[in-house]
């Protein structure tokens, strides 16, 4: 529906809140507006959706499509529960009276997708240009049931899905239908709930998404339920009413159905919590899945299902118990396998390396072409032009961050080059005085480096892109103060009298990046616009990220180290080169990290290992049962 | 009626500031001179915007937090100790004049720091199980991605530099140099197609954020 904006009269969508032309409210259409209401009422006058909905809440056996032929209604039913279309037309009678939806009359022809749901063996013939039956089924397989038979011949893990799942669901792709959760869910009679078989359900730990408390009664919008909906309201509010101990939703026992009292006020109850129960037969095949099993959950008893309607937490309820279910063993057995077994590792890895120091001896490195790049970029800049170096990275990877740019900025002090540091990462200052400050204040390597004379901090340059570009045209307005003193950078020797105006100003530009981005906006920004050449220092997770810009002229990215094993290598580079009086050097264990990330190697090799050993044996032990 | 003249010139006059300033940027990235300062001084209100954008978040968070305090909403302990850091940095960078005083780095070394890389840390275990738990999907393409991240993750490992394992670094220089590459190539290209036609739509005004 769309709404009209009363300001500038442009149609806009519904489900704006503001005009899209002139950004004035739009007027708001909740329960109480007339048309909408009206055009609910309306809604249901069509035949075919109330018979739809007739269907809905038939009694039921379970959701398992296999079970979904038609069955005879409960013998304990009360002959209330499913009346007749007639008895259904005569009770929505009054509301008939009132003027029919202009848009679609009362005796229009439903649609193809409802006369499918309705009338499953009903052909329809295939309109102009559509696809053969055999064209769809090699286009879209997924529409054939699995007793078409195809499907059979194909090998292990889809028949393995089935056998949980109770069979495909045709007409959903097998995306759709093989593991959705919700579905699964769903679809899961109670019986098999405690079967050993659904312990292979593969989907441990993921829950359906519902909000959060507290956010239930306010997002519970009223207005916002169709008509069918508040008929569960009305029926669980109800029996609340009569059962002040309202069970769980999971029951083993029907439930009476609850007639409503007639002047049962709607709305005051369906702004209350949003979990309800309605009695509603078995689907068809692809049918009531279509239309209303997304919104229903769990179907765990004979004759009835739980409902969650928007906003409820009945669904993670319910995920949570048949996970309880299926899982069986203690709590500790359940902790352990395999999440606790895992951490267990990762505990007993960590501990090996602090304490154990695992034999792994003095790491050999291999000679990387990137760290001698690097190492020849920072070589080749001229003595009267500063290093601009970027701190762009956080703490959550200062590990191997830290290690980098030490070895990065030892080299560029041991060569005597002045620097500046820039950030586009709000934690990057903060790096930057650190390391700089450690650097300067080593009193073994005594380099000799005073601040504002041979090097600068500067602060956090916001906006990204944009700000990277302000860097071009002019450095000092981009950042007019530093850091450390918050004091105009002109006041400094290394800038004073405009020595630097612009990145060109620059020898060399060093990216410490944590992220593509802020690689990426270095290299898009600055080095594709300016002759001035640039090397990145990355994390080794980076480093493939790194490379499709390497050796690619426009961008001039000329050299990339990655990772502690890249600041080792570089460490090794210096120490070849005689540059052995660095704190990295004497102070750092890099050997002890590396053998470390060679735990942490192997570690993950295991577990990968492991998975496949695990799901190896489940498949055997499943063929032989 | 008025109403209707106001809001269609405003529209006009957003699709028209929103030209120019998409126009001049573009320009200005190509050349050198006029257009290319504005085009600068534009990157330069975007980071004094970004700038007041900062603040304004933090006026809303400690607003949000401490109403929730007063309130003594579920969990407002939480929010007590947000309020509490947040006024606390803030007083050391403005007493000691600058956001690199001593004080403040001293926080940023010893609170911040190890409890980003702490939190950071936490990563460990759950890829961890991520990985076991991918293989449990059953799909090849989790077999084959598990297969990959396992050559890649030992092939750079230190200690495999030494022969006769070092035949495990060429298969992951190969995987990272063809394709991996590959794949990121096409990845960045289509990301780039994608926002010069997002930006060629928002230049000649058929969408626009800027009014929403």
């Amino acid at each position: 529906m769309d709404v009209t904006c009363l300001n500038c009269g442009a149609i806009n969508r519904n489900t704006g809140r503001f005009c899209a032309r002139c950004g004035q409210p739009l007027p708001k259409i909740d329960a109480g507006n007339d048309s909408s209401e009206s055009g609910e009422r309306n809604a249901l006058e069509l035949p075919w959706l109330q018979a739809v909905k007739d269907k809905g809440v038939l009694p039921t056996t379970g959701l398992d499509a296999q079970k979904a032929e038609p069955q005879p209604p409960a013998a304990q039913e009360p002959p209330q529960q499913q009346p007749p279309p007639d008895e259904v037309q005569a009770a929505q009678a009054p509301e008939q009276d009132e003027p029919p939806k202009p848009a679609e009359p009362a005796d229009a022809p439903p649609p193809t997708w409802v006369v499918s749901i309705l009338e499953p063996t009903a052909t329809t013939p295939p309109p102009e240009g559509s696809y053969e039956s055999e064209e769809l089924a090699h286009i879209m397989p997924w529409v054939h049931s699995p007793a078409e038979g195809e499907q059979h011949d194909e090998a292990g893990e889809a028949e393995d899905e089935d056998e949980v799942q109770g069979g495909k669901t045709p007409g959903l792709p097998p995306w759709l239908g093989d593991v959705t959760v919700q579905e699964t869910l769903q679809s899961a009679p109670v019986q098999q709930s405690t079967n050993s078989d659904l312990t292979d359900f593969d989907i441990e730990g993921i829950e359906p998404f519902t909000l959060p408390h507290g956010e239930l009664q306010e997002d519970a919008a009223p207005a916002t339920l169709p008509d069918f909906m508040r008929q569960a309201d009305i029926a669980s509010a109800a029996r609340q009413a009569q059962d002040a101990t309202h069970p769980t939703p999971i029951e083993s026992e029907p439930r009476p159905v609850i007639v409503p009292p007639s002047d049962f006020n709607i709305e005051e109850m369906v702004a209350g919590p949003v979990g309800r129960e309605i009695p509603v037969r078995s689907p068809r095949p692809g049918a009531v899945e279509a239309l209303a099993s997304l919104l229903q959950p769990a179907a765990t008893t004979e004759t009835h299902r739980t409902v969650a309607l928007p906003g409820t937490g009945l669904l993670s309820e319910m995920a949570n118990t048949e996970r309880t279910n299926r899982r069986g063993g203690s709590k500790l057995t359940r902790w352990l396998f395999p999440d606790g077994l895992i951490y267990l590792l990762i505990l007993a890895s960590l501990l090996a390396v602090v304490i154990i120091k695992p034999p792994f001896g003095d790491t050999s490195v291999p000679p990387s072409p990137g760290v001698t790049a690097f190492y020849d970029a920072i070589e080749q800049v001229p003595t009267n032009m500063p290093v601009l170096v970027a701190y762009d990275w956080d703490a959550g990877k200062s590990a191997e961050m830290s290690v980098l740019a030490t070895a990065v900025m030892q080299h560029i002090m041991q060569r005597g080059l002045s620097f500046v540091t820039v950030s586009t990462v709000p934690q990057g200052p903060g790096f930057a005085q650190e390391i700089t400050d450690a650097l300067k204040n080593d009193t073994t390597a005594n380099y000799g480096y005073e601040y504002g004379t041979n090097y600068l901090v500067l602060g956090y340059l916001p906006g990204s892109e944009a700000a990277l570009r302000s860097l071009i045209e002019n450095f000092r307005r981009a950042l007019p103060l530093d850091y450390v003193n918050s004091r105009a950078i002109d006041s400094y020797q290394l800038t004073a009298g405009g020595a630097l105006n612009k990145i060109e100003d620059f020898g060399l530009i060093v990216d410490l990046a944590g992220s593509e981005a802020d690689m990426r906006n270095w290299i898009e920004q600055i080095a594709a616009r300016t002759n001035v050449p640039l090397v990145a220092a990355v994390p080794q997770g980076l480093d493939p990220m790194a490379r499709p810009y390497l050796g690619v002229p426009g961008a001039k990215l000329t050299a990339v180290v990655s990772g502690a094993a890249g600041a080792y290598a570089y460490v090794h580079e210096l120490e070849q080169h005689g540059h052995t009086n660095g704190p990295l050097t004497r102070t750092v264990d890099l050997n002890t990290r590396l053998n470390a990330q060679s735990i942490a190697a192997l570690l993950v090799a295991l577990v990968i290992a492991a998975a496949f050993v695990a799901q190896g044996a489940r498949k055997i032990l499943r063929r032989r049962a | 009626m008025s109403n209707r003249i106001t809001s269609t010139v405003i529209l006009i006059l957003n699709l028209v500031l929103a030209y120019v300033a998409g126009v001049i940027s573009i320009v200005g990235f190509f050349t050198r001179g006029t257009v290319s300062d504005w085009g600068g001084m534009l990157a330069q209100w975007v980071a004094v915007l970004v700038g007041f954008a900062l603040l304004v978040g933090l006026a809303n968070l400690m607003k949000v937090h401490i109403g929730r305090v007063i309130r003594r909403k579920s969990d407002w302990l939480y929010s007590l100790i947000v309020v509490g850091s947040a006024i606390t940095v803030l007083a050391l960078g403005l007493i000691g004049g600058s956001p690199g005083t001593d004080s403040v780095a001293w926080v940023f070394k010893w609170m911040y720091q190890p409890l980003g890389a702490a939190l950071f840390s936490l990563l460990a275990f759950f890829l961890t199980t991520a990985l076991f738990r991918s293989l449990r999907m059953k799909s090849r393409e989790a077999a084959v991605l598990l297969v990959i991240a396992g050559l890649v993750v030992i092939g750079q490992a230190p200690f495999i530099a030494t022969p006769p394992l070092d035949i495990l670094v060429s298969i992951k220089d190969w995987i990272l140099d063809y394709p991996a590459l590959a794949g990121i190539r096409a990845i960045i290209l289509g990301v780039a197609f994608g926002a010069i036609g997002l930006s060629i739509r928002i230049l000649l005004g058929f969408d626009r954020p800027y009014m929403e």
